[in-house]
């Protein structure tokens, strides 16, 4: 009974952290269902997935209903997140993914420094920018950013924020709603690919969904309501998370 | 480019709904399971099809969206990102397979 609750408890600290933030939530889920639950990477991978989809559709529905999504950039960046995404993990054979960690870790800190400072586009410019140069640039970012993705087995998230708010210009209440929507299409492909293939153990997959569904809808109203600055720091402490976890292992890999 | 989404009653209503399903699938699948019955295993999983299920069908309803607003281009975009999905997914079966 007690390894069930602890499963509900781990979805909805994923779902609230995730939708808050409009991430996937896989760089928390994945840590807690490795060294708490003791599960295998293997194993807690292709949950972690699962959970991401089903966080999207809890807490995109709340940034859809206060008008925080742009719907064109969920499609066109979606796409390049689907196909960085896909190319990225096909490619994982190929490639030293331990130099893409530290170049990945090294980007990582960069954009964290920058959402610390507050050096984000300034309201006025929001409402003007995006054009159409800045937008194929931004799409061939996310596409190598999910080419990155795929390749160090981070969600799309963290990429693609910081794309929208430093790039595009949108506001980082959009740029969080949008990626709602995001990484939730590109979860789906990875998670359809795990299922077919028995990869998802039904067992801890429920508990982990419920949790997450209440999770996300929690988060993401929280995450509408959040201010920029609290936000901004969130990240920070995230993002430069991510990059020491992701380059302290591939260090300890490389020396 | 950088506009919200403005109304889409169609997808929102439809997110709300499928909430409240997931939220009740993957409910009783958990009491089952702490009552300790066998079938939530095979409810689970098929409570992550209709999760898929239900991603395809927002992007759909997405791409209706576009349709209603004169987006032709978005919607073509849209159903595009369906496709891709779909071919992502068997080729990556395929590679599976022959290996």
């Amino acid at each position: 009974m007690l390894p069930v609750l602890a499963y509900v408890f781990c979805g909805l600290l994923t779902g609230i952290m995730g939708g808050y933030l409009g991430l996937g939530g896989g760089i928390i889920m994945v840590p807690y269902l490795t060294l708490l639950m003791g599960l295998d990477i293997k194993m807690a991978v292709p949950i972690s997935m699962a959970a991401i989809v089903v966080n999207s559709l809890a807490s995109s529905s709340e940034y859809l209903k206060k008008d925080m999504v742009d719907l064109r950039l969920v499609i066109i960046l979606g796409t390049a997140m689907v196909l960085g995404t896909a190319i990225g993990s096909s490619s994982l054979a190929f490639v030293p993914s331990n130099y893409v960690r530290l170049i990945f870790c090294a980007v990582l800190i960069y954009t964290a420094i920058l959402f610390l400072r507050g050096k984000g586009p300034k309201s006025g410019e929001a409402a003007g920018a995006g054009n159409g140069r800045q937008l194929a640039l931004v799409f061939t970012l996310t596409l190598l950013g999910g080419i990155l993705a795929g390749l160090v087995g981070v969600g799309g998230g963290v990429i693609v924020i910081p794309l929208m708010f430093f790039v595009l210009g949108l506001p980082l209440s959009t740029a969080r709603g949008t990626s709602s929507f995001i990484v939730g299409f590109a979860g789906a492909t990875s998670v359809a690919v795990y299922l077919v293939n028995g990869l998802v153990d039904l067992s801890v997959v429920s508990p982990v969904m419920l949790g997450t569904i209440l999770g996300g809808r929690l988060g993401g109203s929280i995450g509408t309501l959040a201010k920029p600055t609290a936000v901004r720091i969130v990240f920070f402490i995230l993002l430069m998370y991510v990059a020491v976890k992701l380059g302290y292992g591939a260090l300890k890999e490389i020396l | 480019m950088n506009q919200p989404a403005g109304r889409t009653p169609l997808l929102s209503a439809f997110d709300r709904n499928c909430w409240y399903a997931v939220f009740a699938w993957f409910g009783i699948v958990t009491l089952m399971q702490l009552s300790g019955q066998a079938q939530g295993g095979l409810l689970g999983f098929w409570g992550v099809i209709f999760v898929l299920v239900v991603t395809i069908i927002r992007l759909i309803l997405l791409a209706e969206e576009f349709r209603h607003r004169g987006l032709s281009k978005l919607r073509q975009a849209s159903y595009g990102l369906i496709l891709l999905l779909m071919v992502i997914v068997t080729i990556q079966l395929w590679v599976h397979h022959r290996l």
